[in-house]
């Protein structure tokens, strides 16, 4: 009966483990816009994760040869851009891939990437569910203050 | 001879003052991150042939060195400067020039640099040349950049390079060190102050 109690215990939280890929949340996906020579690209995005410890272990996207996961390391003012193995996704959390930072990277490119497209990416997770995702192009840079573009940033225009 | 003597005392001790303030103005212009004497001419080779920074005399240079396998960090910076130069007007956008070196000539061609830096800007030269040019120039402008070969990645190597704007007045004199990721308005502005002395 103990022994039966127990299983009980250890099973009760098995219903809530779905797939991580059911639990993460994906908001603000975005790529660099690549044009004329340019064969590598990335993808940024704001990653949830409502269930319990995860990672992002690979990922894959129709319009690179091959795609890895990188991070950049700031190391005073030299930029090192390294191979990991896994994003991780900590249990309640929100991990953000950024320009500068943790990202996707595209490499080899079998088209430009103009800004308005959208491409599919596919993430792959530490269980190994899968979750495929649109993503929009989109040209990278600060804003301006003046924003002619889409970017206005309520600091940047504050100080004018 | 002793009224000589006080002569000479009083233009050494001009000279020494006048040098002081010379070198202190000097360096409230450059900011605190520019090393003292950093800049000079250079010669490197872009697709339409051998180019010097001296050939920009007269205009503003703004110089930026990095690589075209880089996703993330070199188009960020020649966006944010195409950015600051879409924002000024046509004629003083045309006494800018752009330039970006490659410290990758093993993978970077001049021919694939000019058509890679003209999607960025119209005007944008792309230049590069031996390794031993490149270091040269590097040494001058306080760039550091190392290839580091990654072997478990499909890249091969990456470069890993310091990532700044330098702006360079009318005379060929560095002025201006803008540390990675400045705004497109500082870099408007700080493009301003050259272009209006
Ligand atoms: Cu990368």
């Amino acid at each position: 009966m103990k022994k039966l109690i127990a299983c009980l215990f250890l099973m009760a939280p098995m219903p809530i483990l779905a797939d991580v890929a059911a639990v993460i949340t994906i908001e603000d996906p975005f790529a660099r816009a690549a044009i004329q020579q340019q064969r590598n690209s990335a993808a940024f995005m704001k990653l949830g994760n409502k269930g319990a410890d995860a990672a992002i272990v690979y990922a894959k996207s129709p319009v690179a040869d091959i795609v890895e996961l990188h991070t950049h390391v700031n190391d005073q003012g030299v930029m090192r851009m390294r191979k990991i193995e896994r994003i991780e996704l900590p249990a309640q959390q929100t991990v953000t891939l950024k320009p500068g930072g943790l990202h996707v990277m595209l490499l080899g490119l079998n088209q430009d990437l103009k800004v308005g497209q959208t491409i599919e990416v596919t993430l792959g997770f530490s269980d190994s569910s899968e979750k495929t995702i649109e993503v929009p192009v989109k040209m990278v840079q600060r804003p301006m203050m003046k924003g002619h573009g889409k970017n206005h940033d309520k600091k940047q225009m504050m100080t004018h | 001879m002793k009224k000589y003597n006080h002569l000479y005392f009083w233009i050494v001790v001009i000279c020494f003052f006048g040098g002081i303030l010379l070198a202190q103005q000097f360096l409230k212009q450059q900011g605190s991150d520019l090393i003292p004497g950093a800049g000079g001419n250079f010669t490197l080779q872009a697709d339409q042939g051998p180019v010097a920074l001296s050939d920009f005399k007269g205009k503003v240079v703004a110089l930026y060195f990095g690589y075209m396998s880089c996703p993330d960090i070199c188009p960020t910076s020649l966006w944010n400067l195409s950015a600051a130069m879409n924002s000024l007007t046509r004629e003083q956008a045309e006494q800018v020039q752009g330039l970006f070196i490659s410290v990758d000539p093993e993978r970077d061609s001049p021919y694939a640099l000019n058509l890679f830096v003209k999607g960025f800007f119209d005007s944008f030269l792309g230049l590069t040349g031996l390794k031993s040019e490149i270091d040269k120039i590097a040494r001058q402008y306080g760039v550091i950049y190392e290839k580091v070969p990654l072997p478990d990645s499909a890249m091969g190597y990456v470069i890993d390079h310091t990532s700044v704007i330098y702006l360079i007045d009318q005379q060929g004199v560095l002025q201006y060190y803008l540390p990675h990721n400045t705004d497109p308005e500082s870099i408007k502005n700080d493009l301003l102050k050259l272009l209006e002395e």
